[in-house]
C-alpha cells in the first residue's frame, strides 16, 4: 500500500516546524551560524528524515523504531535551543518558546508511537510483543500527564477496526466500562462494566477513544474472546503499572479523562496483587482473601 | 523477465532523478550545500542503489529487503524535498516538481515490489 507522506498526521506540523527554526537558526551569529547552526539544521532535518522513511516502511515496528528516532531528533533540537538561549545567540525567552514547540511535537511524536504501538499489541491478541511493549514503555515518559495511559490506551484501540468482534460492541457507548475493562484487565471487571453513559464529550482528548477499548465489550458468553484479550491487558497492566510507579499521575492531571482517577487506582491495585510479596504465607493474593 | 537493473523502467528514473538533484544541489548556498545538499543526494542515490541490489539478489526475501529500503529512501528523498520546496533556496516549483517525480518513483517501487512478491524476478 502506498502512504502519501503528506498526509501523514505529524507531517505538516513537523514540517512547519522545522520550517520555522530553520529560518531562525540563521540568526545565530558568527562562526556559529556554521557550526551550532549547521548542528541544528542537521536534526531538524533528521526529524523529517525520519518521518518520511517511517511513512514509506511497510512494517509497524519499523515505523515504531523511526518515530522513535524523531523522537531523538527532537530530544537534541530541544536541547540545542536551550543552548541557543543560554548563550544569547537567540533570544532567551524566543529560545524557549521554540523549545516548548519541539517538546509538543515530541510529545505528538510519542504519542503517536504509542498508539501505533498498542494497535499492534492489541492485534497480536494472546501473542506477548516485547519489542512492541518496549516501545509503549519508553514512549509513555515522553507524554504529558494528562494524556494518561488509559486514555493512550482507548487512543489506540480507537485507531483501527482492532482485529476481532472485541470492537463491534464499541458502538454501543461503552465507554466508561471500556476505560475501566482497559485498565484492569481482570475477566469480572470485564464482566461487571456495563455501557454508564454517553461517549466522551470532548473528542480533541485522546479519550475520545474510550468508547473502543474494545475489552469492556468482549462477549461476556464467549471465553475463548476473554481468554484472548486477558494475556494482553495484563501485559499492559504490567507495563503501565511501572510507568505509573515511576512517574506518579495526580487526580488533577487525569481531570479530562473520564474515570481515569479511579481507574488508575484499579490499575494500580491490580498490578500490586500480581506482585508476588502481596501473596500471604498460603499463597492467596489480597483479592483471593476478599473473595473469601 | 529481466536481470538486469538497467533494464528496470523503475531504476531508470530513479537514476535519472539523482542525476538531476546532483546538478540542481549545486545551487545551494555553501552552508546547505554541505548539509541538506548532501542527505538529499545520498537518500537519492540510495534508491537506485538498493534497486540494482534487489535484481542481484538470488532470494526472495532478500530482495524485497532491498526494495523496503529503496522504498524508505525514496521517501525521505521525498522529504527532504518538501523542505526544500518551503526553504528559499531554489526555485519552488522545479523542486515540487523533483518532489512529484519522487512520489511517482515510489508508485513505481511499489508496482515493482508487488511483481517481485509474485515471483517474477527470480
Amino acid at each position: 500500500m502506498l502512504h502519501l507522506l503528506t498526509e501523514l498526521p505529524e507531517w505538516r506540523p513537523a514540517l512547519e516546524l522545522v520550517i520555522g527554526s530553520y529560518a531562525q537558526t540563521h540568526r545565530i551569529p558568527g562562526r556559529e551560524q556554521l557550526r551550532a547552526g549547521a548542528m541544528l539544521r542537521a536534526h531538524l532535518r533528521g526529524v523529517l528524515r525520519r518521518l518520511a522513511r517511517g511513512c514509506g516502511t511497510v512494517h509497524e515496528v519499523d515505523r515504531c523504531s523511526e518515530l522513535e528516532r524523531a523522537e531523538a531528533h527532537c530530544a537534541r533540537i530541544d536541547y540545542l535551543w536551550t543552548l541557543l538561549g543560554t548563550l544569547e545567540w537567540i533570544p532567551t525567552a524566543e529560545a524557549e518558546q521554540w523549545r516548548a514547540r519541539w517538546i509538543g511535537l515530541r510529545r505528538r511524536l510519542a504519542e503517536a508511537r504509542a498508539r501505533l504501538a498498542l494497535g499492534m499489541t492489541w492485534r497480536l491478541g494472546d501473542r506477548p510483543a516485547p519489542v512492541v511493549l518496549a516501545h509503549v514503555t519508553r514512549s509513555l515518559p515522553a507524554m504529558a500527564p494528562t494524556n494518561a495511559p488509559l486514555a493512550i490506551i482507548a487512543a489506540a484501540a480507537d485507531d483501527d477496526d482492532h482485529a476481532n468482534g472485541a470492537a463491534n460492541g464499541a458502538a454501543d457507548g461503552a465507554a466508561d466500562g471500556a476505560a475501566n475493562g482497559a485498565a484492569n484487565g481482570a475477566d469480572d471487571d470485564l464482566r461487571e462494566t456495563p455501557s454508564l453513559g454517553p461517549p466522551p464529550r470532548d473528542t480533541s482528548d485522546v479519550s475520545a477513544g474510550v468508547a473502543s477499548a474494545g475489552v469492556a465489550s468482549a462477549d461476556e458468553d464467549d471465553p475463548t474472546d476473554l481468554e484472548r484479550v486477558r494475556p494482553v491487558v495484563d501485559a499492559w497492566v504490567d507495563e503501565l503499572g511501572s510507568w505509573l510507579d515511576a512517574a506518579p499521575v495526580d487526580a488533577a492531571s487525569l481531570a479530562g479523562v473520564p474515570h481515569a482517577e479511579r481507574s488508575t487506582a484499579r490499575l494500580r491495585r491490580r498490578r500490586a496483587d500480581r506482585r508476588p510479596h502481596a501473596q500471604d504465607l498460603e499463597g492467596h493474593t489480597p483479592r483471593d482473601t476478599e473473595h473469601r | 523477465m529481466t536481470a538486469r537493473h538497467f533494464d528496470l523502467a523503475v531504476w531508470d528514473r530513479a537514476h535519472r532523478l539523482t542525476s538531476a538533484l546532483h546538478l540542481l544541489s549545486r545551487r545551494l548556498p555553501p552552508q546547505e550545500f554541505v548539509g541538506l545538499g548532501t542527505e538529499l543526494c545520498a537518500a537519492a542515490a540510495a534508491v537506485p542503489t538498493h534497486l540494482a541490489e534487489s535484481v542481484r539478489e538470488a532470494e526472495l526475501a532478500a530482495q524485497l529487503r532491498q526494495i523496503d529500503e529503496a522504498e524508505r529512501r525514496a521517501y525521505e528523498t521525498q522529504g527532504l524535498l518538501l523542505l526544500l520546496a518551503e526553504l528559499p533556496y531554489l526555485n519552488r516549483t522545479t523542486v515540487s516538481m523533483l518532489a512529484a517525480q519522487m512520489q511517482r518513483i515510489q508508485a513505481m517501487i511499489a508496482d515493482y515490489k508487488a511483481s517481485v512478491a509474485r515471483g517474477e524476478y527470480l
